[in-house]
């Protein structure tokens, strides 16, 4: 092998930060994300089961259990990462759930509720649902909007189902209404129903009227706690609504939350297709939050990132990490969220490494993604090491290392043959940008069910006019010119400076043939918006052109100026990747 | 006598599955390994110790040829042809369908399936609360 070659693969691989231009510290402070700390304590909590502890909520009468204390642990894991104690609640919380414990258990005393124990773990109040707020899609709502519609409603009406002035003297709480048939089969269910739709109704006009595309996932889950805060969220339900011992209000809250928001009755996991009950995950969610604290909106992303696993995500609003966008790495979780998920049902290191390589391999750009994936996990082993991440080391390692390799080798021979490095980088975009297009044309036309023959980036820039200031005329992401062309169902559209001005003039006239053709493309464009995720395309030539003799800093600021669509923001991390590759070279034998 | 559709809901419920054909999957898929994990005459022997619905989902469920690795390991086997993505998952389902079969057989009869099955100990293991009333696993 060329010495070139080696002493490129080694700088660019030497520290994850050189293959993105995310800041890796920064996510440690828990400004604007903490999705290293999910990486570390799903490590945390995966220690703790390979030990054989009970990860189980169990009606055992002590005061103290296994998962009371590995519940402290991941949270001051999470914490230390800059997680805000409630946030580090619901993490753990979530992880948990995902690595099998139970949501709930119990009957009055030991009660012990899953959100709760994580709660307790991190020594923060309780909050209320109105207080909750969604996932930011570039706005948000909050549980306020159920929480309000819900007690509009029982003003307004009686929701019963039975006149309570008519109850006994004495019967309160007791279990002549609580254990039995007018508790169990008639008021919980009924009201738990009634409640949690108009809930999940008001979640969803409360998106729409903010400017946001329906969450379905939050505003079923947040209508369901919302209503789990007025019916008793414990009891056990009528057979109609299933098994006795197994199904309690949460889940019959979860089944009208499904059917109202329009879900499809059964999700799956990502990487290896196991079905779930979505009222069941639902309902057990909608429990978790209404007992986990008052998490911030950096709390919801990182919540919904670490429930990406499921593999219908991407449609109803289940984090937006998992895939098929290769988003900003701050949002990903949810290899690490799969990875635990798997070591919790006992599945074996190799059949982990099977699933996760099976779920990085459904993005539109799957090299990319793996590579994002494995500088994670990488970086998150700087702050815990364990099964979590060397399963995916190991799924991720391989394919990233033959990408690299076969980039450098093709980077080598163009220098070598005389071309300059901007027309490596332009070659290298290009391929970028068409393998962004061939992976949405091919994606989309599943999604959207249309044929979309093909998407062709005819220019891709940064500048679309729209800002005058130098920043924003340097760097794609600020303000993208975009000219594209697409063929859906055997039609042409073509569309000129699709960002500053297609999209906003379709949008607000209401232009719905425009926005439907806009929908075939919108993704790809997204994707060559984040393209700076991961960066290996530019670190690559950067780093050639350095160990083949041009000065560092140079082969840096030359590669960043012709990489003027992927690398979308400054990148301060690619003069030290290069430097290092020409520091290695020369003393290389 | 347990019908077909009562013997199918209660592996349903014992799997906690999410539609019901899921349950008669699982077992036909149980059932294949088993038949096919299992010398001739021990095949016979066991649809003759199945009450007569559960017989004829074992009628129903194909013979496969397995090979070497596959004839190792029963749990294997119901993974290879369930298509799990684990071992760890294949298992369970195992479980779940012994565990319902169980419940509608008599002791003696139980005590003459397990000399036949291979995998002794997770028969021992699948027992659902339903069989002494208790709760344990499921509070």
């Amino acid at each position: 092998m060329e010495k070139e070659i080696l002493a490129t693969f080694r700088a660019t691989t030497a520290k994850p930060d050189y293959l993105t231009t995310e800041k890796f510290d920064a996510m440690l402070g828990g400004w604007g994300v903490f999705n290293l700390g999910i990486w570390a304590a799903a490590n945390v909590i995966a220690k703790e089961m390979q030990k054989g502890r009970n990860m189980k909520l169990e009606v055992t009468n002590e005061a103290y259990t296994d998962v009371d204390d590995i519940a402290k642990k991941s949270v001051k894991k999470l914490m230390d990462c800059g997680a805000d104690p409630a946030n580090a609640a619901l993490a753990t919380a979530t992880l948990l759930y995902w690595a099998g414990v139970n949501a709930q258990c119990g009957i009055p005393c030991p009660n012990r509720k899953l959100g709760a124990v994580a709660r307790m773990a991190a020594g923060v109040p309780s909050g209320r649902v109105a207080s909750i707020p969604t996932e930011k899609l570039n706005n948000k709502i909050s549980g306020f909007a159920a929480t309000l519609a819900i007690y509009e409603a029982l003003q307004k009406e009686y929701l019963a189902p039975f006149d309570a002035k008519l109850l006994p003297l004495g019967l309160g709480g007791s279990p002549f209404l609580g254990h039995s048939a007018i508790g169990e089969d008639h008021l919980f269910p009924e009201l738990g129903e009634k409640l949690t739709r108009i809930g999940v109704r008001a979640m969803l006009k409360a998106y729409e009227s903010a400017g946001m595309r329906p969450n379905k996932w939050l505003s079923a889950i947040l209508a369901c706690s919302a209503a789990l805060e007025i019916i008793h969220p414990d009891a056990f339900v009528g057979e109609e609504y299933g098994p006795f011992l197994l199904t309690r209000t949460p889940e019959v809250c979860g089944m009208a939350a499904v059917e109202e928001a329009e879900m499809p009755k059964v999700i799956h996991i990502r990487g290896t297709d196991e079905e779930l009950k979505t009222a069941k995950v639902v309902g057990d969610f909608a429990l978790i939050l209404k007992d986990c604290g008052t998490p911030t909106v950096v709390g919801m992303i990182m919540f919904n990132e670490t429930c990406s696993i499921i593999r219908e995500g991407a449609v109803l609003g289940v984090g937006r990490a998992g895939g098929p966008l290769l988003l900003p790495l701050n949002h990903w979780v949810t290899s690490a969220a799969l990875a635990l998920y798997l070591l919790g049902r006992g599945a074996t290191q190799e059949e982990t490494v099977t699933a996760i390589k099976k779920s990085v391999g459904m993005f539109i750009q799957p090299e990319d993604a793996t590579v994002a994936t494995n500088i994670l996990a990488r970086r998150a082993e700087f702050v815990e090491r364990g099964p979590v991440t060397d399963a995916i080391i190991r799924a991720t390692e391989p394919s990233m290392c033959n990408s690299i390799l076969k980039r450098a080798t093709f980077a080598y021979e163009i220098l070598k043959n005389g071309k300059t490095l901007e027309e490596l980088v332009k070659k290298v975009q290009e391929r970028h940008i068409a393998t962004i297009a061939d992976g949405t044309a091919r994606i989309m036309s599943k999604v959207l069910n249309r044929n979309i023959e093909y998407i062709k980036f005819k220019e891709v820039k940064p500048g679309a006019g729209r800002r005058t200031h130098k920043f924003a005329k340097r760097y794609f992401a600020f303000d993208g010119y975009v000219d594209v062309e697409v063929k859906v169902d055997g039609k042409v559209h073509r569309m000129k400076n699709l960002l500053a001005d297609v999209a906003p003039k379709a949008l607000l006239s209401g232009d719905k043939e425009t926005m439907s053709t806009i929908a075939t493309v919108s993704m790809a464009v997204t994707e060559l918006l984040n393209s700076g995720a991961c960066s290996m395309d530019v670190a690559v030539c950067a780093c050639m052109a350095a160990a083949m003799g041009m000065d560092p800093k140079e082969a840096a600021e030359r590669s960043a100026e012709a990489a003027n669509v992927i690398i979308s923001m400054p990148w301060p991390g690619l003069k030290n990747a290069a430097q290092l590759a020409a520091d290695i070279v020369k003393e290389l034998q | 006598m347990i019908s077909r559709k009562e013997f199918l809901s209660r592996v349903m419920i014992l799997g906690q599955y999410c539609y019901t054909e899921r349950g008669e999957i699982t077992v036909k898929t149980v059932f294949t390994a088993l038949k096919s994990f299992l010398q001739k005459d021990e095949s016979k022997r066991l649809e003759g110790l199945l009450p007569s619905p559960l017989r004829e989902l074992w009628q129903e469920s194909p013979f496969v040829e397995v090979g070497y690795d596959s004839n190792k390991d029963y749990i294997v086997l119901v993974s290879k042809i369930g298509n799990y993505p684990y071992k760890a998952a294949a298992e369970r389902d195992v479980k779940i369908v012994f565990a319902g079969i169980r419940e509608f057989m008599d002791e003696s009869t139980i005590n003459e399936l397990i000399s036949i099955l291979p995998d002794k100990e997770i028969f021992e293991k699948s027992k659902s609360c339903s069989l002494n009333g208790s709760a344990e696993n499921f509070l």
